[in-house]
């Protein structure tokens, strides 16, 4: 038997753009229910399966659902059917808490010029609202994810006020790798964090333990967990294992229900007033253009034809070394510090903004030794001999590159692969993607900075790796904008199509940054928030 | 330098080898003989010659628990024979002369697999690997100035100094 459940509002999707725009309504006594495909997670028990995991990535701690498939860590085709020409290897989490389980906890906020591309340099697209617009939004959402950061320097974007924490110390190889950068014309800065530099919200400081990705076992780094159980707090119903497959159209335009199936196959439906899909880049598009009410030919929101279209990433490079000096990596959050150049100039006119910084997870992450131990042993070391080389490579070992922001282009598309359905007889999603000069040429101007940086550094072994589209930073799809012939969601993130439909999360994101989008998808979120509340109050 | 201090050339303690032989002695008495001699069927590796002999190879052994699953899973994935010849080995030669003895006797590969499941906590099998441990792999005592992710590695900021390892 088929359950209705009601609410006023109903949001698909718990990761950060869900949870926190649910938080948001149910602390305000909106009646809220968040549909979740994926279960929920167990923080002691998915520690347990990342360390019972031989590949330890991103998703590996994660319990999962068949019949809810999601990119694999080691196989970017298990669930993705890749069109090509280049692969996307954007990770997704479907879980309740979303993908900021396995987030770096980077909160950058985004520049003023990283809304005005094409006014300010003639490249992309603008945004329909500026860095002012956003700048209060941004603090609250700091406040909400607990920001820890710099009083010093704001990495390009005017503050009106402080973070909230105190800012964590830069890693022991971030002072070595700054002390070269001054001999190539590059300087660090500490980044601002998503995690606690001390005790804060019932959760405890960071105690390094150099899995930011992909779990942190104590809850010191922020995921949208958080607010999923601030929002159940405040009166939210969660339902995990929902798998929203149909978004149901009136007559009037107006959205009626989301029908969703669970693992079983059966089908229930969820009606509301307001419809909130916030379900990351790819599961967005893909609800859209699976639910096709009578009159539409492009599926929902898309009367513009932009719904799948303008998927964005970032373009990744990167070069690992062994330095003459010893760094001790492996025992810091991934990225305390970043070089602060290349991350906006007039240069964006030629070519992409980068965002390259050192990681403190040396060249293999969470399984540094065993990789080294491999090649060693293989090579014939034994004993005390095979301990030593371990420590003395993994000392010096350097990873570093730049993550440069690429211009969106309609044929890089999400559609449906109608011929690879899923095991619930859903399409999965079919990604055609490729970049261009733009972004390779930010990538190679920022490797020419790197190569001379591992030169400053008396680096051997030096290998360079990529480029490669990103693992973790994914947007566009349902580009936000003026215009409805060209968008698919207004300023404020309502569809231009369905006056009670709104797309929250980087889906909307005209174009994608150097910076991580974390912050700026939570900065967005609880301004919808705000907009959902004032468009019930007037109905 | 440091390293040096800390891996000793000689880093298996005489009480490891006397250990190591004493368990090998087991083995003779039930048959099994070094190679080159004609051998009947092996007996399996004792757990404690398991560990003497992982001192003898990779300079660190597991404790008992743990041992005793890696050497289920080693000798499956192995073989008996050739983990009693590589035990046989560390037991009777020079540290270093290890590595080439091994190469001679012919079970330099089988030896790398087990040091690499020793130091890794993983056992390659031909279902796939099995994780026997993670935060206990011998690994991780190389590299004392670390700990295993998911494990804290100290009081917040701990990273923005030299470790004291």
């Amino acid at each position: 038997m088929s359950d209705v459940l009601t609410a006023d509002v109903v949001i698909v999707g718990s990761g950060v753009a869900g949870a926190m725009t649910g938080y948001s309504l149910a602390r305000n006594g909106v009646k809220v229910l968040i549909l979740e495909a994926g279960p929920r997670v167990d923080r002691a028990k998915a520690v347990m399966q990342f360390r019972s995991s031989p590949t330890k990535g991103p998703n590996s701690p994660y319990p999962t659902n068949p019949m809810v498939p999601q990119p694999d860590d080691d196989d970017i085709g298990a669930y993705y059917v890749q069109a090509g020409p280049v692969p996307f290897r954007g990770l997704q989490a479907r879980v309740v808490g979303g993908t900021t389980w396995h987030w770096g906890g980077l909160t950058l906020r985004y520049r003023p010029n990283d809304f005005v591309l094409k006014s300010r340099f003639g490249v992309g697209v603008d945004w329909p609202l500026g860095y002012t617009d956003l700048e209060p939004w941004y603090g609250e959402a700091e406040e909400e994810i607990g920001v820890c950061g710099p009083s010093d320097y704001d990495w390009g974007s005017p503050r009106s006020k402080g973070y909230p924490m105190p800012p964590i110390s830069p890693s022991y190889l971030d002072t070595v790798i700054g002390a070269a950068c001054g001999k190539v014309g590059l300087s660090m800065a500490p980044f601002p964090h998503g995690r606690n530099s001390i005790g804060r919200d019932s959760r405890p400081p960071c105690c390094g333990n150099a899995s930011c990705v992909p779990i942190c076992p104590i809850g010191a780094k922020y995921d949208a967990s958080v607010h999923v159980a601030k929002a159940e707090s405040a009166g939210a119903r969660v339902e995990p294992l929902a798998i929203a497959h149909e978004i149901v159209v009136g007559s009037d335009r107006h959205v009626t229900a989301i029908r969703f199936k669970r693992p079983d196959g059966s089908v229930h439906e969820a009606r509301g007033r307001i419809f909130v899909i916030a379900a990351h880049t790819i599961e967005t598009a893909k609800l859209l253009l699976m639910s096709r009410p009578e009159g539409s030919a492009f599926g929902v929101a898309n009367s513009s034809d932009q719904v799948g279209r303008n998927l964005l990433t970032q373009l990744d490079a990167g070069m690992l070394g062994l330095t003459k000096e010893r760094l001790y990596p492996y025992r810091a959050p991934v990225e305390t510090s970043g070089i602060r150049e290349l991350r906006d100039g007039d240069f964006r006119g030629m070519h992409g903004a980068s965002g390259t910084s050192p990681s403190n997870e040396g060249w293999s992450r969470a399984i540094g030794p065993f990789k080294l131990a491999q090649k060693f042993a293989q090579q014939g070391l034994r004993g005390a001999a095979l301990g030593a080389a371990i420590s003395e490579h993994m000392a010096r070992e350097l990873a570093i590159g730049p993550s440069v922001e690429i211009l969106p282009d309609p044929n890089n598309r999400v559609t449906l692969a109608h011929d690879r359905l899923d095991p619930l007889g859903l399409p999965r999603p079919r990604i055609y993607f490729k970049f261009g000069k733009y972004e390779q040429d930010g990538a190679k101007v920022a490797m020419d900075y790197v190569r001379g940086l591992m030169n400053a550094l008396g680096a051997t072994d030096v290998e360079e790796v990529g480029p490669v589209t990103d693992g973790a930073v994914m947007g566009g799809t349902c580009r936000m904008g003026t215009d409805a012939r060209t968008s698919v969601v207004d300023r404020n993130l309502r569809t231009h199509d369905h006056p009670n439909m709104y797309l929250v999360g980087s889906a909307a994101f005209p174009t994608i940054t150097a910076s991580p989008p974390t912050l700026t998808i939570a900065a967005f979120a609880l301004r919808a928030g705000l907009q959902i509340r004032t468009d019930l109050n007037a109905t | 330098m440091q390293v040096a201090k800390k891996f000793p050339a000689s880093a298996a303690p005489d009480g490891d080898r006397r250990r190591l032989l004493h368990g090998l002695a087991a083995l003779v008495a039930s048959g099994y003989l070094p190679p080159g001699v004609a051998q009947p069927a092996p007996a399996n590796v004792s757990a404690a010659t398991f560990a003497a002999m992982s001192r003898m190879i990779a300079g660190y052994a597991y404790d008992d628990n743990l041992a005793v699953r890696i050497l289920a899973a080693l000798t499956s994935a192995v073989g008996a024979a050739k983990l009693a010849q590589i035990a046989t080995l560390a037991a009777v030669v020079a540290p270093g002369q290890l590595g080439n003895e091994l190469k001679i006797a012919g079970v330099d590969d089988a030896a790398a697999i087990v040091v690499t499941a020793l130091y890794c906590g993983v056992v390659e099998t031909t279902k796939g690997p099995v994780v026997i441990t993670y935060d206990r792999a011998l690994a991780w005592q190389a590299v004392p100035w670390t700990k295993p992710n998911a494990e804290c590695g100290g009081p917040i900021n701990y990273w923005a100094t030299v470790p004291k390892t």
